[in-house]
């Protein structure tokens, strides 16, 4: 047993070891759509012996992952953390590359009426309700993940401090990711935020009991980016591996997928490509959304990645 | 990829690498531990202690270590170990060598002092006495190696945080219940808990009908 | 055959032996006899070549064994354990695992192990598993073991602690044969003083580490008795005559006797001899009761309750009833006596019960029918 334990581990370690493996971090939200695999598999049969090798976490520990220089790139969407990391010289090359919205979801009977308003109008009147009745409203991932960060910005926007909002009773943190969290507000009968892929997903398998109150609005938007991590800050990267697949990830046909991902199995796809919208006129109210949310300020122009963070010429700035 | 053939994949991974943390802490800790079951000296104690205490290691803060140690800003990290099945087979193996450890020096102390005399007052020599010590103490070894790879194929942290998951190189079976948990698609999450659970018990199964041939072969 | 001279063990801060000199003699049954504690099994084992004295020496036939050449002495010694320890394997295995480590031939193997089986009434039982066997035969087992290969020496430690009577009477007639026939020195640690009077040559008395004395003679050792049972806690050890031979002839019969000391007190004895004798009432098979018990194969006896000792769940029931007469019983029969110091009582024992052993002045009934 012993033997043939050592010499299947053996065969298996070799081949591990053949392929070329490029480490992509990325974030549970984006992950747990199962989209990524599908691209990843699509471009694995594109580029013989690559494995793409996606390490799942939240957005804060694949930035940290990124730092360690333990993968070689990002795929993420938290435009305030990839601004931070790319300015103290960790990524370059950032491309946006899907977007979709985030959805406030809730209990159908909807005891704070917030269906149909705008995100502001909602989380007013989710505070509201819940100071006034004092009992759970709330649910907060409050993990530090995308979707986390993209709630205090909402609430920062209605002109609430999410900080001491945490510390009030209607409040509630579940400290986990989106499944679980979905799923408390499902049990508990409470409004959250959520990414438009894991709702639909659990939706659909009839794990939650929510209903989709607001999307669609500007505030909501979420905006998925690809950045390289800089080999000249981190050593032994694997950058070419890395802007490969990144370059693969804004051609036509990665964008296709993304564009259909979701329509077959849950009714509707759950990611917009995002590279048409930019580059074709670029005017359209979507892409006005982008650029204020997502977009870098540099010298007075809003940039996808602005000129001194891209690294060498891969078309990927037209 | 079928999701058959995916899950196969997954279970014969799972298989291969917790089999050879298993394999990996034997090696290592079945020494330790007879040398701890038979020998008294200096410091013994207080290495019985810690490997006890070990037991008990929760699997992320091992997980946490190895990472910090693994990455490649880390003391480690020119191996280039993070993320591939050698650091999993690595941390499951240190993860469970406290078990193994633990486990031997039970079962060789308990064993030794009057197997050890019986044996030296019936005629054998220092080494037989030692040989028939460990022919009496099978029962714990093989003990001490299921529950190590017990505990590696079920554990989640390491596998998790060193490992990291990755499609087709070190997603195990934990981390694949996880994953599918996480994504909604409880019904597969269900089928590689149930596979998990048959395999623990086959595994197990096939041990102790391993352990009766090898007695009666020590015996031949 | 084997000196220890001046032998001290150390067990850290613990001193088990306090220079000890002894002589073992050649062909002798030696016992070693002393409350628990006393350090008999620490002396067996520095015999047996399992333990090395802290000072002191040891010699074999006249030649010191050094610390590093235990081994001579093992070759020559074999030592039962109080606790029966087999290999978890057949007994056949079992006891073939001293011939096998001397690379005796698997003929000569199979020759001497349905020998020494066959000693120990274990023929049957060669294929069942050792640790499947009940504790007795795992004792017997134990001493099979160390007999096959017929060393020169072999040491037990209370080798018929908690056997039943037959298992006692295989063990003894064994360890009688070995002495006896093959001449083998067998040294025996006992609690069990009147074992030793039937079994032993010479006693060697120890306590707390010391050897107090060495006795030559069964008749000295039987004056030693009372003060032994006293510190040993063996207790309900009398010396008794015979009164009248109820039923007459050879082999068991009822027998009354009156203790020497107190001749008030007769009691039903089931034994084949006559004259003066040893009898031992075991603690815990006297009963205690308000009522008198009438039966005609028990003693029924009237005393006063002198002393009662709680251990745990045990209780022992000193019964004054013109000897001190000791009832082990649970604390539960204590309640519902609900007796207390001075109280009158009876104390019942069956007949069968009742222990009896010759000494000076003890016949065998047929012996006693031809004089």
């Amino acid at each position: 047993m012993t033997v043939i334990g050592s010499v299947a581990a053996y065969y298996y370690l070799a081949y591990a070891a053949r392929r070329q493996v490029v480490y992509i971090g990325t974030t549970t939200s984006l992950y747990d759509t199962g989209l990524l695999d599908r691209l990843g598999a699509d471009y694995e049969g594109r580029e013989p012996g690559v494995t793409i090798a996606f390490i799942s976490a939240g957005t804060g520990i694949a930035i940290e992952h990124a730092k360690n220089g333990d993968v070689d790139a990002l795929l993420v969407h938290s435009p305030d953390l990839e601004h931070q990391f790319m300015a103290e010289g960790y990524g370059v090359n950032r491309k946006i590359f899907a977007y979709n919205f985030f959805v406030i979801v809730g209990p159908e009977e909807d005891p704070a009426q917030v269906n149909g308003t705008t995100p502001d109008e909602a989380l007013q009147r989710i505070a509201a309700y819940g100071q006034a009745s004092g009992q759970a409203v709330w649910v907060s991932r409050d993990d530090m993940s995308g979707t986390n960060q993209k709630e205090k910005a909402l609430w920062a926007e209605t002109g609430l401090d999410y900080d001491t909002l945490r510390q009030e009773p209607w409040f509630v943190s579940s400290g986990s990711g989106m499944g679980a969290t979905l799923r408390v507000a499902s049990e508990q009968r409470l409004y959250t935020l959520s990414d438009i892929g894991t709702f639909l997903k659990y939706e659909a398998e009839g794990l939650i009991q929510l209903a989709d109150l607001v999307e669609n609005d500007e505030r909501l938007i979420n905006v998925y980016s690809a950045i390289a991590v800089n080999r000249t800050r981190i050593q032994h990267v694997n950058f070419e591996g890395a802007m490969r697949f990144i370059t693969y990830l804004v051609s036509e046909e990665a964008q296709n997928i993304i564009a259909e991902y979701g329509q077959d199995t849950l009714g509707r796809p759950l990611f917009n490509p995002a590279v048409s919208v930019l580059v074709s006129g670029g005017d359209s109210e979507v892409a006005s959304w982008i650029r204020s949310y997502a977009f870098f300020e540099y010298q007075g122009t809003l940039y996808e990645c602005p000129p001194p963070w891209r690294v060498g010429d891969y078309g990927l700035y037209s | 990829m079928t999701v058959e053939d995916e899950i196969l994949a997954i279970t014969l991974r799972s298989l291969v690498i917790s089999g050879a943390a298993a394999l990996v802490a034997m090696a290592i800790g079945l020494p330790i531990g007879v040398v701890l079951g038979l020998r008294r000296f200096r410091g013994r104690d207080t290495l019985t202690g810690l490997f006890r205490g070990l037991m008990s290691l929760p699997t992320v803060a091992l997980g946490l270590l190895l990472y910090l140690a693994f990455s490649r800003n880390g003391p480690l990290g020119f191996l280039r170990l993070l993320y591939t099945p050698m650091a999993l087979i690595i941390g499951q193996a240190l993860l469970v060598l406290p078990i193994m450890v633990s486990i031997t020096t039970e079962t060789v102390e308990n064993v030794s002092p009057s197997i050890r005399d019986l044996a030296l007052t019936l005629g054998a020599d220092e080494r037989e006495a030692v040989f028939s010590v460990m022919r009496e103490s099978l029962g714990g070894i093989v003990l001490a190696f299921s529950a190590s790879f017990s505990r590696a194929i079920s554990e989640l942290g390491v596998a998790l945080m060193v490992g990291g998951n990755l499609q087709g190189l070190t997603r195990v079976l934990t981390t694949s219940i996880a994953l599918e948990t996480t994504r909604g698609e409880i019904v597969l999450g269900l089928s590689l808990t149930v596979i998990l659970l048959t395999l623990m018990i086959s595994f197990n199964l096939i041990l102790n009908a391993a352990e009766r041939r090898v007695r009666w072969w020590l015996w031949e | 055959m084997i000196r220890l001279s001046e032998v001290t063990v150390n067990f850290g801060p613990i001193r088990a032996i306090d220079s000890v000199t002894l002589d073992l003699r050649g062909g002798e049954c030696h016992a070693l006899v002393g409350p628990n504690g006393a350090g008999k099994t620490t002396l067996l084992r520095v015999v047996a070549g399992l333990l090395a004295p802290t000072s002191g020496q040891v010699y074999l036939r006249g030649e010191p064994i050094s610390a590093d050449d235990l081994a001579t002495l093992r070759d020559a010694v074999t030592m039962v354990f109080q606790r029966p320890v087999l290999f978890g394997t057949t007994v056949f295995k079992n006891v073939a695992y001293g011939l096998r480590a001397r690379g005796a031939t698997e003929e000569k193997v199979r020759h001497r192990v349905r020998e020494a089986l066959d000693m120990l009434g274990l023929a049957g039982l060669a294929e069942r598993h050792a640790r499947s066997l009940s504790g007795g035969e795992q004792r017997r087992v134990s001493i099979a073991m160390a007999l096959v290969t017929d060393p020169e020496v072999l040491v037990l430690d209370e080798p018929t602690a908690y056997l039943d009577r037959d298992g006692v009477a295989v063990v003894e007639a064994t360890l009688h044969e070995l002495q006896h026939e093959r001449g083998t020195t067998v040294i025996i640690a006992s609690h069990d003083i009147l074992q030793i009077s039937r079994l032993a040559d010479r006693v060697t008395v120890m306590s707390c580490g010391r050897v107090e004395s060495t006795l030559h003679s069964r008749d000295l050792l039987i004056s030693q008795l009372e003060d032994i049972a006293l510190r040993d806690g063996v207790c309900n050890v009398f010396r008794a005559v015979t009164v009248r031979d109820v039923s007459g002839g050879a082999g068991l019969h009822l027998t009354t006797v009156r203790l020497l000391d107190n001749d008030s007190i007769t009691l039903d004895v089931a034994t084949d001899l006559t004259g003066e004798m040893t009898i031992r009432i075991p603690p815990e098979d006297v009963i205690v009761s308000t009522a008198p018990v009438l039966s005609s194969a028990r003693n029924c006896l009237r005393g006063r309750v002198a002393a009662i000792d709680t251990d745990d769940s045990v209780v022992r029931l000193t019964v004054d009833v013109g000897v001190p007469l000791v009832a082990l019983i649970t604390r539960e029969s204590l309640d519902r006596l609900q007796v207390s110091t001075g109280d009158n009582v009876f104390v019942t024992f069956k007949v069968s019960s009742v222990s009896v052993y010759g000494g000076a002045g003890a016949h065998r009934a047929e012996m006693h029918d031809q004089s």
